[in-house]
């Protein structure tokens, strides 16, 4: 009778046992019939996914250099600092916006010369032009409607020539916001301005003409060329797959995959209403149709694209230093086809990678969802060399001007020499060292920016050219 | 405590609780199975009005199929597979040969076939008159476009409805939106 | 023989002068502007180089005898005109600042540029484009090489103290002086 009760107990376990995994299997069964017919375990365990580190968008509007003007056609560029130097401009904006009024004036272009050619100034440098009401919105600065007349903003400038005022540059004028304060705002900020090498004049001044942007006279440098990677060259499948995953979610399964023979894979949902091409060398590219929609503007865009990179590929491991710079911010369109796209250069050493297909990180927002969306980022280490002279910026720009202007105007034979370079030399914007990302390596470069924001890149030792970028 | 007692308490609970959810489950199938059914006779009697004639069986079930990854060779008389698990594979286009590189991890549902008479009749409105045209068979394949890929070594094939209409034949994507 | 020899060198010299003239204006001082005036502590020469040539580029500081030294030239009244008066001025001598430059361009069109440490004073920046002849010397069996300045350039500026008191104001004072008043009454009123 025992040893009956005892195999009645254990088949009543063993029953249990099954009923209760059973119940189990049909509790499942039950819950995906009511939800979706099947899921991805990621898209179910969002609220629990891996760390992803989203920046602010504020943290990428930043200041791109300082420019220090001694009042007698020297200046000095400090980028170091140039962080520092805005916070305190700023700092100053938002005190007298609290506290005084301010009546806004056009500076004329005469104007804008004598002042910097003979007062000394303080002139800070943002890394791309921003909306100036989003702008001040942003930063805390009381704004009205006088402001509305200046619609963006790409630098500040502070001058002896008008200590009581704050000027706003954008967009090729300047704009004068005289405080009714009674003391001084350009003494504190002028007393920490400091001459550094290389000294820099206009570029009227070297070459002639009257253009006002800063060339270098000679330096030195130990840059060197160095090696890169793509992000991507560990396991560049595994990292395509994953970046496809991130795309197009639990469709990913379903989409059309094509490989050429050179192993770029296009993945492809629908009839290419959204795509992604991953090539091998570690270049992503997605496009979708452009949405309309309400526009939510330049930092709501710009935070979207950031969102977008963070989930995309991300940021990179160290969170304590951005190694990207926004570079590039350009807007079309209007109303609810307003199209913001976004360009994003990795930084190395302090120097901007460039290259002839744009920046590491081009993202394009339009009605607050992004439509496009580029990737080539690069694994480097700065190398540096013996310290050498570099080619001089006056005749990087001199010994190539047949080339600049071919390029930007399309006329091969037509003009003689001195023609192509008056057009270069009253045409320049800009000229900075960066690398430039080649098939082999990163190669450190002169960076000539012409009008339209067209880039020239040519060797900073040889002056030889490297590559240019078309708008 | 008279544990064989709870035990038999525990069994009648997870037996009761099994037996609800299946025939829950079960209803649940019939009933989408019922609903499908019924779908599928009124898009039939629908079509019909339309004038058109439905000369095949119209398939009632629906499957759960992953794509297919094939791997091109754009050379003449070539071999290739007419089928994966008896699913025709149809290479619209130039002649193409082609092998099975594999298949889709997970599977999907796909529409019914009457859904995809809809569209087809939906597709074909707005060209033509559809009245007096007649399905003359319809049945589920594997379908690769290339002839836009030209550059392809690897491209995807997806389940598609072949559907023959007054002799010329027709495509539709066979996955839900 | 001596006399085929002698002809030839003239006729070498001469074609080489000539061609001289052809390129004329191989060289331009683009800073300092000539004839004029700059405040400022450091001076930016700039020559512009439009052909494939040497060019030697000296800076003077033109000075005046006082007494028995040679002192820097009183600029401080100096305008436009004066200046084009100084041009070959004797009372002035040329008083070399740093050594000679020598800059060869090998494109099209290249700069020589240098920044020079000045005081207030008046000086001249020259430069010379050379060219390489040959030259065949009395008694010589062969014709050496003899550098010439084909051409020279130069152009007189005076550096000036910057007077602080008497800075041409850009913004006019005046006017802003009226606005802020007005701006000033229309805030006490609507406070």
């Amino acid at each position: 009778m025992d040893e009956r009760a005892r195999k009645q107990e254990k088949l009543k376990n063993a029953v249990i046992v099954v009923l209760f995994l059973t119940t189990i299997l049909l509790l499942n069964l039950t819950w995906r019939s009511e939800g979706q017919g099947s899921f991805r375990l990621s898209s179910v365990l969002d609220f629990i996914s891996e760390d992803v580190w989203v920046p602010e968008a504020n943290e990428f509007v930043t200041a791109d250099s300082a420019v220090y003007g001694f009042g007698d056609a020297t200046f000095s560029r400090d980028r170091e600092n140039a962080d520092r130097q805005l916070q305190d401009v700023l700092d100053l904006f938002r005190r007298e916006s609290a506290n005084a009024t301010f009546l806004i004036n056009e500076v004329t272009d005469q104007q804008y010369r004598d002042m910097l050619r003979s007062y000394r100034s303080l002139k800070v440098c943002l890394s791309c032009p921003v909306p100036f009401g989003e702008y001040c919105d942003q930063n805390g600065i009381n704004r009205n409607s006088t402001f509305d007349q200046v619609q963006t903003v790409d630098a500040f400038l502070i001058s002896e020539a008008a200590p009581e005022s704050i000027f706003v540059e954008g967009n090729g004028q300047c704009w004068r916001f005289i405080s009714d304060s009674e003391e001084s705002l350009a003494g504190p900020l002028l007393a920490s301005i400091d001459r550094s090498e290389p000294i820099h004049y206009t570029a009227g001044s070297m070459l002639g003409g009257e253009n006002l942007s800063l060339l270098p006279l000679a330096q030195t440098s130990a840059l060197s060329q160095t090696a890169w990677e793509s992000e991507a060259s560990d396991d560049a499948e595994r990292t395509g797959r994953e970046m496809a995953e991130s795309v197009f979610g639990e469709n990913f399964d379903f989409v059309r995959r094509i490989t050429d023979s050179f192993g770029n894979v296009t993945y492809m949902y629908g009839y290419g209403e959204k795509t992604l091409t991953c090539l091998t060398d570690g270049t992503f590219e997605y496009k979708t149709e452009t949405a309309e929609g309400p526009d939510p503007g330049f930092y709501g865009s710009l935070q979207t694209a950031i969102a977008f990179t963070a989930t995309h590929g991300g940021w990179g491991n160290d969170r304590r230093d951005l190694s990207y710079v926004l570079c590039e911010a350009k807007e079309s369109g209007s109303g609810r086809s307003k199209i913001y796209t976004f360009g994003f250069a990795q930084v190395l050493d302090g120097l901007k990678l460039l290259s002839e297909e744009g920046p590491a990180i081009t993202v394009t927002v339009s009605g607050g969802e992004v439509s496009y969306y580029r990737r080539a980022v690069a694994k480097a280490a700065a190398a540096a060399g013996e310290e050498q002279p570099a080619a001089e910026a006056a005749n990087v720009i001199a010994g190539n001007s047949h080339l600049i202007y071919s390029v930007l105007t399309g006329n091969v034979l037509t003009a003689s020499s001195d023609e192509e370079f008056a057009y270069v030399a009253d045409h320049l914007k800009d000229a900075y060292i960066a690398y430039v990302v080649t098939e082999d390596s990163l190669r450190p470069a002169w960076v000539v920016k012409m009008e339209g924001d067209a880039l020239f890149f040519f060797g900073l030792y040889d002056a030889l050219p490297l590559g240019f970028t078309r708008e | 405590m008279d544990w064989s007692k709870a035990k038999n308490i525990i069994i009648a609970v997870l037996l009761a609780a099994d037996l609800l959810m299946g025939i829950n489950l079960l209803s649940q199938s019939a009933g989408a199975r019922q609903q499908t059914a019924l779908a599928s006779e009124e898009s039939i009697a629908f079509l019909e009005a339309q004038g058109m004639t439905i000369e095949t069986e119209v398939p009632r079930r629906t499957e759960k199929l992953p794509v297919l990854f094939l791997r091109l060779q754009r050379a003449d008389n070539l071999a290739a597979p007419e089928e994966y698990r008896g699913y025709p594979i149809v290479v619209q286009g130039s002649q193409i040969g082609f092998e099975v590189a594999g298949s889709g991890q997970q599977a999907a549902e796909t529409m019914p076939a009457s859904e995809a008479l809809l569209k087809l009749y939906a597709q074909m409105s707005t060209q033509e008159s559809v009245a007096g045209k007649t399905v003359e068979a319809i049945d589920l394949v594997y379908l690769l476009s290339p002839e836009d890929t030209s550059y392809a070594a690897q491209d995807t094939a997806s389940p598609a409805w072949r559907i023959r209409v007054s002799g010329r034949t027709y495509y539709v994507d066979a996955y839900e939106e | 023989m001596l006399r085929i020899r002698r002809i030839t060198a003239i006729i070498l010299a001469i074609a080489v002068l000539a061609t001289g003239f052809v390129f004329a204006d191989a060289a331009a001082i683009v800073s300092p502007a000539a004839n004029s005036i700059v405040y400022t502590d450091s001076l930016l020469v700039s020559v512009k180089v439009t052909e494939m040539k040497t060019i030697r580029v000296s800076v003077y500081a033109e000075k005046v005898t006082s007494g028995d030294k040679l002192v820097n030239a009183d600029v401080s009244k100096f305008t436009e005109a004066d200046l084009k008066a100084a041009a070959g001025d004797p009372k002035y001598t040329d008083v070399l600042l740093v050594d000679p430059a020598e800059y060869t361009n090998t494109v099209e069109i290249g700069f020589y540029t240098k920044q020079i440490a000045v005081t207030p004073g008046l000086y001249k920046v020259k430069a010379e484009t050379l060219e390489t002849v040959m030259e065949w010397p009395e008694g010589a069996v062969e014709p050496v090489e003899k550098t010439i300045v084909i051409e020279t350039k130069s152009s007189l500026v005076a550096v000036k103290k910057k007077p602080t008191e008497e800075k041409t104001q850009v913004f006019q004072n005046n006017s802003t002086g009226a606005i802020t008043f007005i701006r000033k009454i229309l805030k006490g009123l609507f406070k």
